[in-house]
């Protein structure tokens, strides 16, 4: 049973990486220019990703009734644009958010 | 090349501290689902992918078959098809210096991000080794967050409520953090839309599939010539 459940792990692994590396690997010799229409949902692929994770790990936290929760997430997300502009970076803004985020939610 | 393997790591640092917590809960639910230590943490050191090591940790544990099991996983990664592509002209725009195999598996969500958040301040032939510590990095916080869970778990109280609460907050406030990095104003159709068709979705479909779609979605508003 052990070894079934350790090969299971090992092939989704293996699936999950060839999902990583298959598109990023580059075949010598084989430079195609991709059309203009793919090279911009390409470009846009990155911002939407970014917006996609950030919507559904907010959805994730709120709650209906609204409750404190919903609170601590708009003030963590001022805090972390004026922190962003003020100070720049990633790091700062996003522990000092979480940290504003912390704090509320546990009121 | 040391430099930027350790400015990667420095960089990793905001995802290694949504990452430890969110592995050590991996750590515990193993435990507790009945997986064996070792095949704990065999799980994040192969497979490396947050939310579907938690399906996986159920499928195994419901027995369900190794097609299914297989299937299910290759689904929900399935986004990570995209991250290639979109990273390769700029992770390769240099001579090839380390593997693609290597640059690959720390491809996850939060690191795409953060390299795209990143990318525009990296000079070509820098991008590998940066990208490579940055993997690391995340990688660490990861398999160290299961082994850290295997070790002090069973013995552990719980956390205070503030402290609970910053924790599962990290990783929304790193994407929010690297949307302001890539350009609100200047992403502004595809962010909302990609918004509305996630939300929209997510209500009937699971959120990995509304991922996707609200993603592909948003990249197709950006379709029309900009006039910028």
């Amino acid at each position: 049973m052990n070894w079934e459940l350790n090969l299971a792990i090992l092939l989704a692994g293996v699936a999950t990486f060839l999902l990583r590396w298959l598109p990023l690997r580059q075949n010598p010799g084989r430079h195609r220019t991709l059309p203009e229409a793919a090279t911009r949902i390409l470009a846009g692929i990155g911002p939407a990703a970014i917006t996609a994770l950030l919507t559904l790990s907010l959805a994730s936290l709120v709650q209906f009734p609204l409750d404190n929760r919903a609170l601590a997430i708009a003030a963590a997300l001022v805090f972390i644009v004026v922190c962003k502009r003020f100070l720049g970076g990633i790091v700062i803004p996003t522990l000092a958010g979480a940290l504003v985020y912390g704090v509320i939610a546990a009121l | 090349m040391l430099i930027q393997v350790l400015r990667g790591l420095a960089s990793s640092l905001s995802i290694a501290a949504g990452y430890l917590p969110i592995a050590f809960g991996f750590g515990l639910t193993a435990l507790q689902a009945g997986l064996s230590p070792l095949s704990t943490v065999l799980t994040s050191v192969i497979v490396f992918a947050g939310a579907s090591q938690f399906v996986l940790v159920a499928l195994l544990t419901s027995g369900a078959g190794m097609l299914s099991i297989v299937g299910t996983i290759t689904m929900m990664n399935a986004r990570h098809l995209f991250y290639g592509p979109t990273l390769r002209p700029w992770l390769l725009a240099d001579r090839r210096r380390l593997p693609t195999p290597l640059l690959a598996f720390g491809l996850t969500d939060e690191v795409f991000a953060t390299a795209l958040g990143q990318r525009e301040k990296l000079p070509p032939e820098q991008r590998q080794a940066w990208f490579l510590g940055l993997q690391l990095g995340a990688y660490s916080a990861w398999v160290g967050g299961t082994v850290l869970a295997i070790i002090f778990g069973p013995g552990l109280g719980e956390l205070p409520r503030f402290a609970e609460a910053t924790l599962e907050f990290i990783l929304p406030a790193l994407f929010f953090v690297l949307l302001l990095e890539v350009g609100v104003r200047h992403w502004a159709g595809v962010i909302a839309l990609t918004i509305l068709v996630t939300l929209g979705l997510s209500a009937f479909l699971p959120g990995y599939h509304a991922l996707v779609l609200g993603m592909l979605a948003g990249a197709a508003a950006n379709l029309p010539e900009r006039s910028t």
